[in-house]
């Protein structure tokens, strides 16, 4: 956005400047972004048929795309790293099929999928996120010190908290999706 | 074969190893409980007379992914009850549930469980243990 600046007949003059300006931008943008889609990684954290996901360790760019049947997606973050990473576990967590742990586990719901992933979007922190063979998607939180909490998403629409202390202690309670964040905020001693 | 399990037999699972998505393997190294949250029991295999490497072997020729060990020392710890189970084709398979009326693995015990289990095989590699 051009600022600074202060009449019509400066705004005439300063157009063509601000024209030139905005193409250097959108130059360097389009060859910066060539240039992270064609450069080799430092550290490729998981490519299969479901997402790849390429990291570049200097920079902390995350791309990251899905590959469907009909289209390809990319996004890119900056900075945002751990939250893209879930999006693609939770697309992985999407396409499994029934017996996906060789135990007879079932697939999961879309409405379950949406559910964990509007929590991510919203998520103070970010969680690790793993599915389980009971119809449930578990989130985790865990600290240095052993305290230890999860979420645990069910097909029901239930969320169910459990919290382990380091010394033992446990809480166990069914929690509204509103007071997620608290709990984490809780959880880490963050000031709300 | 004894119904019963000594405190020093090993009750293996296979989990999907890291490399494969999705994984539940955390950061430190350990599965997460989600690996060990069923509906009802916990299908596993015991070692019972085998070693483990025949135990593993055995396992691994049957499932995919990396196998744990879960001693039923620690499922004594936790309060669970493992129940023998042998099927048609498989002599060594057994469950762990979270009490004797066969209640699936609370929460606590599966955190617990998680944090015992060791891994013991991982594919295309050598035994761990």
């Amino acid at each position: 956005m051009i600022s600074n600046v202060r009449s019509i007949n400066e705004d005439v003059k300063s157009i063509p400047q601000f024209q030139s300006t905005i193409a250097k931008v959108c130059t360097v943008f389009t060859l910066i972004s060539f240039m992270s889609t064609n450069c080799d990684s430092t550290t490729v954290l998981t490519k299969d048929k479901y997402y790849s996901s390429v990291v570049s360790s200097e920079s902390e760019v995350v791309k990251f795309t899905t590959n469907t049947t009909s289209e390809m997606n990319v996004y890119n973050s900056v900075l945002d790293y751990k939250k893209y990473k879930n999006f693609g576990t939770l697309k992985v967590i999407e396409a499994l099929q029934s017996n996906w742990n060789g135990y007879g586990a079932d697939s999961f719901s879309v409405d379950l999928i949406s559910k964990v992933r509007e929590f991510v979007v919203s998520a103070v922190i970010q969680p690790d996120i793993f599915p389980t063979a009971r119809d449930s998607i578990q989130i985790e939180y865990e600290k240095d010190n052993g305290d230890y909490l999860e979420f645990e998403f069910f097909e029901n629409g239930e969320i169910k908290k459990f919290f382990y202390g380091s010394q033992g202690e446990t809480d166990t309670q069914y929690i509204s999706f509103e007071c997620l964040n608290g709990e984490i905020d809780t959880f880490y001693g963050r000031k709300i | 074969m004894d119904e019963k399990f000594k405190d020093d037999e090993l009750l293996l699972r296979a989990v999907w190893p890291p490399t494969k998505r999705p994984d539940f393997w955390k950061s430190n190294g350990k599965i997460s409980s989600a690996a060990l949250k069923v509906k009802n029991g916990l299908s596993v295999n015991r070692t019972a007379h085998l070693t483990l490497e025949e135990a593993v072997n055995f396992t691994a020729s049957r499932l995919n992914g990396s196998i744990v060990s879960i001693s039923v020392k620690s499922c004594s710890f936790v309060n669970a009850f493992v129940k023998y189970a042998p099927s048609n084709d498989n002599e060594f398979h057994s469950e762990i549930y979270g009490n004797k009326e066969q209640d699936a693995l609370s929460d606590e015990q599966a955190f617990v469980l998680a944090k015992e289990a060791k891994l013991v095989y991982r594919p295309n590699a050598e035994y761990i243990i």
